[in-house]
Formats: structure tokens, C-alpha cells, sequence
């Protein structure tokens, strides 16, 4: 069986509840999957960790369904994820490794196309790396993720007024390191050629 | 703050495509269906029309309707499918490292196993040229093609859910086709193959859409290959490759070096 109850309770450990179990499980997996894996690697998990730490983040989901509340389960994605790459990342991982299978499986002109997208995200993450985590994070969450002042604060668990404050930093930060590398590509298209 | 983004407002190109790239990016297909098997849910399917009901009955904990019990039945199918494969279809109990939060300890909780699907249950005939001809074998490969989902395609929309109902319940029909592929390879580890395809003929014939192809595909190259019939075998194999690219019975498939 694909479920087996660690705690029997008749009640709770029938074929019925565990069909339902099933069905929301994969429909938050549906709705969150590629945001957990993106907010992963731009928190800073290395890519050849990315994978098994999105699964621990909907292991986690799994193991705790019973307390999410209906409507609140991207919340609840967005929370666990920021839980396990702190984790991955406090404990130091470093990038060491790319994956070019994308590029390895496409044609020429659309490998040019997702070279040209994966330079930008590899740059775009090597100027993340140069944030303080807290920095980071809300950078991330509301620069590319797209949430609302408010939204990362409940989030991150921090008052707005500190959401505003990082934020402000963060962007100044990352407008130094991309006027940095613009000043380099100018520069090398200058005298490069 | 103003919740304005740098993406509408910068005004430094390179700072917008930065940021643009990495808001689009997203996993591999392969990636996502290697999570769902993972959390043993590539058979449960979400179709459009029915998964907001019978989510929102699990949600508020309501009796579940046909896509819930659906969705049992075709994780009673996964686990018995875990049963006959063993460790090929099945990998041992997904550890969970409770890194940020643990279940109340009255809290009936699932343990979740690996299953086996990359893209939802299987799509293979059984017919091969050694046993029926080339006219049967394409007319069936041709039903197979058409109802296999294309390459790179979501899993929900390709689930057995979507599936048009067969003529039986889905219980007995999946209780019918585990029995069929069980005698099939209880005829091919006793040591005769010609009685196993035999069976896989008749599953073949009664199960057409049978939410077990795939894995009676698995047994009819095994049979074919202790049958010693390499050519069939073969063919089968390429077939086997081309509708379940991302199978997790690849390994054992191709284990024979028969392609």
C-alpha cells in the first residue's frame, strides 16, 4: 500500500480518508512544485541539492496536511521552503556544479536562447549570493516571487516597517552588482570586440 | 514601501532581465514528475472538472466523491503493483527528516513510499510480430499510440481519471488485472513463457486501456526473453522506451540487452 498509518486510528486510517489525503496532497503539489524548486535555488540551495530538497519540502506538506487549513496552503509551501534552505544553506553547501542537460538536449538557435536565459539566472544568482540571507530572502520573495510587502512580514515573521528597510538595502546592493556587470559587459564588448 | 517590483519600475534593462530570468525559470519536467513519484502520487489525478470538488471535501473533511475513490483505487492499484515489482517498481520507505516541523503524536500520519509511473499508468499493447502479425501489432500500436499522452505532457492531464469508464467497477476491474499479471508471472517463473503471453494476451484483450499496461508490458519482455524469442524481445523494448521514457522499470527493462 502507498499509505501505511504510523498511528492506527480507525477513524482516521481508512481507504477513504487516504484518498482524499492523496488528492489535495497532489493538488498543492500541482499549484506549488516549480515555485518551491525556483525559491530554492534563489535562496541559495546548489542546484545538485535542489531536488531532493524539494522533496523534503513536500514530504513535510504530506506529513503535516491534516494541519494545513484550506486556503492557506501556499502559504504553508512558501513557510516550509524558507525552513529547509535555511537549513541547506546554514549548513554550508556551496554551489560546485551546473546542470547543462537542458542545454544539451536543444538545437542550436533555441541553445543560444537558453544559454543566453541561463547566463542571466546564473548572474542573477551570483549577485544573490552577495546578500545577507535576510537580505535575500525578502529580495527574492517580493523582487522576483512577486508577494506584497505584507505578505513577506507574515511570512518571514518580521514587521513591515523591517520588510521595507531589507528591501531597500537588497535592491541597492543589487543594482551596485548590475551596474557592476554591465560596466563589465560594456567594457568588454568595448575592447573585447 | 511601496510594493512596486523592480521588474515594472526599473529603469536599467539588464536589472529587469536579471530578475525576469530568474521569475521564469522552472524545473525540468522530469524533475516534477520524479517529486510525484516520490510522494507516490503520479496515479492521482486532478482533472480540471473534477478535483476542485472532491478537494474541497477532503479540505473540509466531507464525504469524498468518485475522484476520491478513484484516487484510492489507483493507490490500492500502486501498492499492489509495488507487491508483484518488488524493489524495481518500488523503493524502500521515503525517509523523512523533519527538519521544520513534527507531526502531533496522536496524528495518524502517512508514510509515504516510491512509487513507479513517470507518466501515469502504462500505454503499451501486447501484441508483438512474432506472435501476431504485423497487422494486429500495428492496428493495436496505433490504439496505444493514440491513447498515449505526448511526450513532455502533464501527468494530471494523462491520469486515469480522465480516462473514459470501463465496463466494470474500478476495483474489480484493477482486483482482475493485478490476478491476470500475477498468473502471467506465476506461468513465467515456473518456466513457461508461451502460458505467460498467453495471459498477457488475454489481459491485452480485456483490459485494453488496463491501468497495468505498463507493467504487463515489463512481464511480456521477460517472457519474451526467457521464451528466447531476442528479436520480439527487442522490439518490444523500443516500444517499451518510446511510451514510457521516464519509466521506472527502464533499468530492468533493458537489464536483458535486448534493444
Amino acid at each position: 500500500m502507498l499509505f501505511q498509518w504510523r498511528h492506527e486510528d480507525p477513524a482516521a486510517s481508512t481507504p477513504v480518508r487516504g484518498a482524499q489525503h492523496a488528492l489535495r496532497l497532489r493538488r498543492i503539489f500541482d499549484d506549488t512544485h516549480d515555485l518551491a524548486w525556483r525559491l530554492l535555488r534563489r535562496f541559495g540551495v546548489p542546484p545538485e541539492r535542489v531536488e531532493d530538497a524539494v522533496q523534503q519540502v513536500f514530504l513535510i506538506t504530506a506529513e503535516r496536511l491534516d494541519d494545513i487549513l484550506p486556503g492557506s496552503e501556499r502559504a504553508f509551501v512558501y513557510g516550509v521552503v524558507l525552513g529547509v534552505s535555511r537549513s541547506i544553506v546554514r549548513r554550508g553547501w556551496r554551489e560546485v556544479l551546473g546542470d547543462d542537460s537542458d542545454l544539451r538536449s536543444a538545437g542550436p538557435t533555441e541553445a543560444e536562447a537558453l544559454l543566453d536565459r541561463k547566463r542571466l539566472v546564473e548572474e542573477c544568482d551570483r549577485i544573490l549570493d552577495r546578500l545577507a540571507p535576510e537580505l535575500r530572502e525578502v529580495f527574492v520573495l517580493h523582487e522576483i516571487e512577486g508577494l506584497s510587502s505584507a505578505e513577506v512580514a507574515r511570512l518571514v515573521g518580521i514587521p513591515q516597517g523591517t520588510v521595507s528597510s531589507r528591501l531597500r538595502r537588497a535592491r541597492q546592493l543589487f543594482r551596485t552588482e548590475v551596474e557592476a556587470l554591465g560596466a563589465v559587459n560594456t567594457s568588454t564588448e568595448v575592447h573585447g570586440g | 514601501m511601496a510594493d512596486d517590483r523592480l521588474l515594472d519600475t526599473s529603469n536599467v534593462a539588464l536589472e529587469r532581465e536579471l530578475i525576469r530570468a530568474a521569475a521564469e525559470e522552472g524545473p525540468p519536467p522530469s524533475v516534477r514528475r520524479r517529486g510525484l513519484a516520490a510522494l507516490g502520487l503520479l496515479a492521482v489525478a486532478t482533472p480540471a472538472a473534477a478535483a476542485p470538488a472532491a478537494l474541497a471535501a477532503a479540505g473540509a473533511g466531507k464525504t469524498p466523491g468518485a475522484a476520491g475513490l478513484l484516487g484510492w483505487n489507483l493507490l490500492f492499484k500502486w501498492g499492489m503493483v509495488a507487491a508483484m515489482f518488488g524493489g524495481a517498481a518500488v523503493g524502500g520507505a521515503v525517509a523523512f527528516e523533519g527538519a521544520i516541523a513534527n507531526s502531533p503524536p496522536n496524528e495518524p500520519t502517512p508514510v509515504v513510499h516510491r512509487a513507479s509511473d513517470p507518466e501515469g499508468p502504462g500505454h503499451q499493447s501486447q501484441a508483438t510480430p512474432g506472435e501476431s502479425g504485423p497487422t494486429r501489432v500495428q492496428a493495436e500500436e496505433d490504439r496505444a499510440e493514440a491513447l498515449a499522452a505526448p511526450p513532455g505532457h502533464s501527468p494530471a492531464t494523462a491520469a486515469p481519471a480522465t480516462r473514459p469508464p470501463r465496463g466494470t467497477s474500478g476495483a474489480s476491474s484493477i482486483r482482475e488485472e493485478i490476478d491476470l499479471i500475477d498468473r502471467a508471472r506465476a506461468n513465467l517463473a515456473s518456466g513457461a513463457p508461451d502460458r505467460a503471453l498467453a495471459v498477457l494476451r488475454d489481459y491485452s484483450a480485456r483490459h485494453p486501456r488496463g491501468e497495468l499496461r505498463e507493467e504487463a508490458a515489463v512481464v511480456r519482455i521477460e517472457a519474451l526473453r526467457a521464451k528466447g524469442d531476442e528479436r520480439a524481445a527487442s522490439a518490444a523494448v523500443r516500444r517499451f522506451e518510446r511510451r514510457f521514457p521516464a519509466s521506472a522499470h527502464q533499468d530492468r527493462v533493458l537489464d536483458g540487452g535486448t534493444r
